[in-house]
């Protein structure tokens, strides 16, 4: 995925609602993703928590990501939502509008939840939380085929973070993008990493040494 | 890897007191293959649960290598399949929790293999995963928190790869963790070529109140491996 939301999503987001084709006849459709995480949301951060994001849309707004870019789809209508589960701690909250994207990168191998963040807004592809993997590369996977795949769970920023691929070798402070719930401001905060030279994050790909599960599911789960 | 599983049979030693006991939860998550009783799945979420308590943790150190394990508990197992969940308790004894910090291998084991019914290990087939570390092994960093711990305890100026979260990281089953690995869900052991391919489920299955259970991965995805320890009994 390492190109992917780079030259792909980031130049998505500004052409953001051209249509494509979906590939399949429209029907409710769940995304989901799990991982365990360093997060905040409102007043409280809780360490190593299970974050469990997930967006309801129809696979009528599953769209191809324009050409240039690179092979994959994307979905931006829906309803996201996010839980944690901490120790005896079990909060849920819903996103606010116009943040949260899916999409699935079939080029460069990833797919998870993006976002557009801060003010003015811009477009972060691998956060707040996506999946890189084999499994993106091998399976043709889209967003409508129900489906689980695992990968490196990424919660960065700034992507890509490899200076070799344009990056600042830093994934960035997510506390000054926060994103907004019902719950107040929502963090995630990628602390396992790996492929670290010379203080630079050098890999788009296994430099997180954290491991996210994602899911298409059909129907409103 | 079966030396140390010996001997901490033989001299393992608890490594917390009755002062000390908390109910500890260990969780691993996949997505990988297999059937649970008539229910055959592909590809499907699974996530094994251990519930035990921290007293029964053993510990063996071997060459300054620490390698836990814990027997005494309930384990129980989910599959999730189109969005419907499978629920099964496992029959007492049959699986066990074990994590050999050296070798870089965490989950769940049992009398099919220390790598059966469900493991986390370094991105090979585990018994590849020893050759990869030390001062004769391959530099790092490697993927996944398991290896990565395993490559800068057994090869210290790795310790620059990786950063300060994955270098205080702990190494026991008696406090709350998570590592990362890739999956082994394989009793009979992986073809070799094609690598991820397990050829057959083990001749030993899994009794659940559910019927039998086994994993065949076809998958060789990535995991999670999570610990939960509770407040002790006497907060």
């Amino acid at each position: 995925m390492n190109c992917l939301f780079k030259s792909g999503l980031a130049a998505v987001a500004g052409i953001a609602c051209l249509a494509f084709s979906a590939p399949a006849a429209a029907s409710p459709v769940t995304y989901t993703m799990f991982a365990i995480a360093d997060v905040r949301l409102g007043e409280h951060s809780y360490h190593d928590a299970q974050l469990s994001l997930k967006f309801v849309g129809d696979t009528d707004d599953v769209q191809a990501l324009p050409p240039g870019t690179v092979a994959g789809y994307w979905i931006s209508t829906g309803t996201a939502t996010l839980q944690i589960v901490s120790g005896t701690h079990r909060i849920n909250a819903k996103f606010k509008p116009h943040q949260i994207v899916v999409s699935i990168d079939l080029d460069n191998g990833g797919a998870g939840f993006s976002s557009y963040v801060g003010n003015p807004q811009r477009f972060a592809p691998a956060y707040p939380l996506v999946a890189d993997g084999d499994m993106f590369l091998n399976r043709q996977p889209d967003l409508v085929k129900p489906a689980n795949y695992t990968g490196y769970a990424w919660s960065c920023i700034d992507f890509p973070v490899n200076p070799l691929q344009g990056g600042t070798g830093s994934c960035g402070d997510a506390k000054e993008f926060p994103l907004k719930t019902d719950h107040g401001d929502f963090f995630v905060t990628m602390v396992y990493i790996g492929q670290i030279y010379n203080g630079l994050i050098m890999d788009d790909y296994s430099a997180s040494l954290n491991t996210g599960i994602f899911s298409v599911l059909s129907g409103a789960h | 890897m079966r030396r140390l599983v010996a001997a901490a049979f033989v001299s393992g030693l608890a490594i917390s007191g009755s002062a000390q006991a908390a109910p500890v939860v260990f969780t691993a998550y996949a997505v990988t293959d297999g059937a649970l009783g008539s229910l055959t799945f592909t590809d499907s979420p699974v996530v094994m649960t251990f519930s035990g308590d921290t007293e029964n943790i053993s510990m063996q150190t071997v060459g300054g290598k620490a390698f836990y394990r814990i027997d005494k508990g309930s384990a129980r197992v989910s599959v999730t399949v189109a969005g419907t969940t499978t629920s099964a308790q496992l029959t007492d004894g049959q699986v066990y929790v074990h994590y050999d910090v050296e070798n870089s291998i965490v989950g769940f084991g049992s009398s099919v293999s220390p790598d059966y019914p469900l493991t986390m290990s370094c991105g090979l087939p585990n018994s590849a995963c020893a050759a990869l570390f030390g001062p004769n092994g391959i530099p790092g960093p490697f993927a996944g928190l398991v290896g990565a711990i395993a490559d800068f305890d057994a090869s210290p100026p790795d310790r620059s790869f990786y950063s300060a979260a994955v270098l205080n990281h702990r190494q026991t089953l008696a406090k709350s963790m998570v590592l990362t690995g890739t999956v082994n869900a394989c009793g009979p052991g992986y073809n070799l070529f094609p690598l991820t391919v397990c050829p057959s489920p083990p001749a030993t299955k899994i009794q659940t109140d559910q019927g039998e259970f086994y994993l065949q991965d076809q998958t060789f995805g990535d995991g999670i491996f999570t610990v939960q320890v509770s407040p002790r009994h006497d907060d």
